[in-house]
This record gives C-alpha cells, structure tokens and sequence, in this order.
C-alpha cells in the first residue's frame, strides 16, 4: 500500500458522516412525495384565466412594437384559452418539435446562407419562435421545457432580441442553474436559430450580443405559457408548470421634489465654474392610502396601506401599473404613478410610491 | 398521501442515503438540496425515468442546487454555529481535524471529497454529479488530498 492509497484509506475512514437512519429515510420520502405532489397540484390548480394574462401579457408587449390594430386579443373567457386574430403561419408546423438532445449542430452551421446575420440578430420578420431549453446531464444535454409564441408575442421576443447589444466590455456571468436555450425564429419562408448560451451572451452564429435579464424573462414568459396551454389542453400530470405568480408591495411615502440646499450658499458672490444640480425626489414618511394595481391583461386590483403597514398584492403574470391616492381628513390626491413592472413567477418588486 | 411510481421508490432508496452522506459536509443545505432534487426528479417522472441514469440526474441536480444555492454559506454558517453547539461532532480529535480541513477545502473540492469518500462514489461518478470530466474530478480530488494530507499532517506534529 503506497502513501496515497494510506491517505485515501485513512480520508474514508475519518470522512464518515452520520448514518442516514431506516426513520429518517422513511419520513424524508414522505415528505418528497408530498411536496412533489403538491407542486403538481398547484399547476393543475393555476386556472385558464391565469393563461389568459400571460397571452394578453406577451400579446401586450407586442402592441408597443406593432401598431395596435395587428393585435385583436378578445376578452377573457372563464375557461378556454384566450384566442387572437394572430392567425398561425405555415412555418410553425415546419419547425416541429424540439430535439429531445441538444443538437451538436451550431447555429452558424444551422442559419448558413441567410443574408444580414453579421449586423443583426434575427434579420427576419419572424412570425414563429420556438424556443427550447436544455438541461445537462452528464456529457449530453437533454429537452427540459419547450415553448412556442405566435404572431405578435413572436414578434415581441425578436423585438427584444434585435434590441440587445454587445457592450464594450463584456461582463460574462456565470449561470450554471440556467440551461442553454435555442430560440428558432421563423415565418413562411425562413428561418434563424439563436444559442443563448451561459456565458452571457446571444449569437447567431455570425453576431453576437449580450443577453439580459429582461431577455431571459420573455424566454422564461415563452416556456411557462405554452406549459399552461399544455396543460389546459390535455392534461398530463407529468407536465409541470410552475403556478406563475409575482408579488408588488410597497408604501405610499410623503415627498416631494429635491431643493437645492440654500443654507450652504455662500454669502458673497462667487465665480461659478460649474452649477451641480439635485433633481429627484425627497422621501418623507409612510402615509395611509389606497393603491391601484392594473394590469396590461385587464386585472385591476386595490390594496389599501398604512402609516405603519405595507401593501402587497399577489399577482399572476402580467405587466403593472400602480397609482396610489393619499388619504387625507381635508382632501385627496393623486401621487405619482409607477411601473410598468413585469410580474414573473416567484418576482417581487417593492415599490415606494410618492404623494405630494 | 398518494403514492410514488415503481421506479422512483427503488430510486429514493437506493440512492438517498448515499448522497446525503456525501454531501454531508455542507450542513443543513445539503439535505435540502438533496430533498429538492429527488422532488424535482418525482415531479418530472415522466422524464427522468426515461434517463440512462436516473440517479446520475439526481445526483447532478442535488449538487448543481447546493453549489448554486446563494443561501448555501448562510446555511453553512448556520451549521457550523450548531455543530459548535455539539450535536453533530466527530466522534474524536481526528474526525475533528479532518471535519475542520473540509470545510477549508473550496466548494467543488468539498463536494469530491465529499461523493468519493463520504458517499464512496466512484470517480466517475463524482465527474458525472458534479457536470465535469473525470480529468477535472480527478485534479480536484488531487488537490483538495493535498490540502488535507498537509492539514492532518500539521494537526498531528503540532
């Protein structure tokens, strides 16, 4: 037995961590079944109306991008799915299923021949994105989540993504958690695959951007809604998603625009080589009042707030706006709105919404 | 309670104990890291039954949470206040040393000792779970030994 085979013997022999007893085991699978159970719940739980928002959501991000007219989103019903005059172009069912491993083929490979790769992301009007997510295990990269966007939600994501730039210095983060995404682009005649990679950055094989968090956002917008169309289509206890909901708090603070400090002017005349000014707003303290949260997927919600406690509205998915209105004995007033916020699974935003 | 697959039951028992000894180094967040992957892996059966390797994927999963878990040093710090407390301490002095050189060791290198000679994984295995070639297993193995075989060699000369 050499040194090495001694210092491994002796390691085994003192790395000896507590037993995992009969008990223990027996209780922690219960618990493991029933917190899987539950998840699964909930997602059966998360409702057609909560589907609904998402659509309108990606739908009303599109509306900023496209005039307004392009997108007819009809009124919520209780239990379909939300329908769109966005009619499905033939290219959706050209770009198929995702591959259940992640191809090998990169995406220069993949957009060969298509003409302006080199000064744009998705230098064409896309229709259809799909987008497919990968999770690794071991040496392969297997599907984890799937999701497609029509019409002007598509059109929304390619905005996005034609939108991000490579910054001088590029800040590359670490992502293990997230799994690589390849997003395909398409419409009737062509079509574009784009790797996000965990890096930090977004190419098509020719150009290359940074990514944001806003970009993964839609992505995650993306996948989470053809999950719940999934699952309201044909239920499938396997299909998980995540019940998408956010929270909005905050408080309704007294405030008003910053003064320039006057006591700290100098008593004579002064040369003025440069003129500093303060802008913003000086907070003051908490103040009772109601707070307005209306969504761009039509949800309207109303939360009232103290002097001492904080409002907090839980929220599907969707894109916020809130207003407050002070309370007051001898008068009521407006503050001043904030948002938009985009409400994501598990998002909390606090909010300090200021009063005069 | 409902119940679990076939599958996933002989999973869970076969693997759960195992993986939480080897990852036993990093208190209270390896045993939720480990729970949350065998939820995970419950939850998406459909999939992961399908795998090779499902056990590989849970192993994976539950060290990519514990590395990637933000809350993880809180966590660890939380433990080690308790372990001070007593109720988890090695049995005697050399224990003590080499529990102590542990968690000196980087995160990656505690996660390869940890799977290979708390979990008596092969190294392979420790590659797979930890998403890394053998090599880079291997170089960690090397390194984190290196850094414990001087720690146990000053604790017993000094």
């Amino acid at each position: 037995m050499d040194d090495d085979d001694r210092l491994d013997a002796t390691l085994a022999d003192l790395i000896d961590p507590p037993a995992v007893t009969a008990a223990d085991e027996d209780r922690t699978f219960r618990q493991v079944v029933e917190r899987a159970h539950g998840r699964i719940r909930r997602r059966r739980l998360v409702s057609a109306a909560a589907a609904t928002a998402i659509l309108i959501t990606v739908g009303a991000i599109a509306v900023g991008a496209r005039p307004a007219r392009e997108l007819q989103v009809q009124a919520p019903a209780s239990s379909t799915l939300p329908a769109t005059t966005v009619s499905p172009s033939p290219a959706l069912a050209n770009l198929g299923p995702c591959p259940q491993r992640q191809p090998t083929t990169s995406p220069s490979a993949s957009n060969a021949g298509i003409r302006g790769l080199a000064g744009k992301l998705v230098p064409i009007q896309a229709t259809n994105v799909r987008v497919c997510s990968y999770f690794r295990v071991g040496n392969t990269a297997e599907l984890d989540r799937f999701g497609r966007l029509t019409g002007a939600a598509a059109v929304a994501l390619e905005h996005t993504a034609n939108g991000l730039r490579l910054p001088p210095r590029l800040n590359i983060t670490r992502c293990p958690g997230s799994p690589p995404f390849l997003v395909t682009f398409a419409n009737a005649n062509r079509q574009i695959t784009v790797g996000a990679y965990c890096g930090g950055v977004l190419s098509n094989g020719t150009f290359t951007v940074s990514n944001s968090q806003q970009w993964f956002n839609e992505l995650d917008l993306a996948l989470t809604t053809d999950c719940h169309r999934q699952a309201s289509s044909t239920p499938n206890p396997s299909l998980v998603c995540t019940p998408a909901r956010g929270t909005i708090r905050g408080t309704l603070r007294l405030g008003g625009p910053t003064r320039l400090p006057a006591r700290n002017c100098p008593a004579q005349p002064v040369t003025v080589r440069k003129l500093c000014l303060r802008t913003g707003y000086e907070l003051g303290p908490q103040i009772p009042g109601t707070v307005t949260i209306t969504g761009t997927n039509g949800i309207r919600r109303q939360a009232t707030t103290t002097a001492t406690r904080p409002f907090s509205v839980d929220l599907p998915l969707g894109i916020y706006r809130v207003t407050g209105t002070r309370s007051s004995t001898t008068s009521t007033s407006t503050c001043a709105p904030k948002g938009p916020f985009m409400v994501l699974d598990g998002s909390r935003f606090d909010v300090e919404i200021v009063c005069k | 309670m409902r119940g679990a697959p076939d599958g996933f039951e002989a999973l869970f028992r076969g693997e759960y104990a195992r993986l939480s000894r080897g990852l036993a180094s990093f208190g209270d967040g390896a045993e939720e890291a480990v729970q949350e992957a065998f939820v995970k892996a419950l939850v998406r059966w459909s999939h992961v039954s399908g795998l090779d390797d499902p056990a590989a994927w849970v192993r994976l999963v539950a060290v990519r949470q514990l590395l990637n878990d933000r809350r993880t040093r809180s966590r660890e710090t939380a433990a080690t206040a308790r372990l001070g407390r007593a109720t988890v301490e090695p049995a005697d002095a050399a224990r003590l040393d080499v529990s102590d050189a542990v968690r000196g060791l980087s995160p990656q290198q505690r996660v390869a000792v940890g799977l290979r000679y708390g979990g008596g994984y092969p190294i392979g295995a420790v590659a797979t779970a930890m998403g890394i070639s053998e090599g880079a297993a291997k170089a960690h193995l090397h390194v984190a030994r290196e850094r414990l075989r001087v720690a146990l060699t000053e604790d017993r000369n000094g």
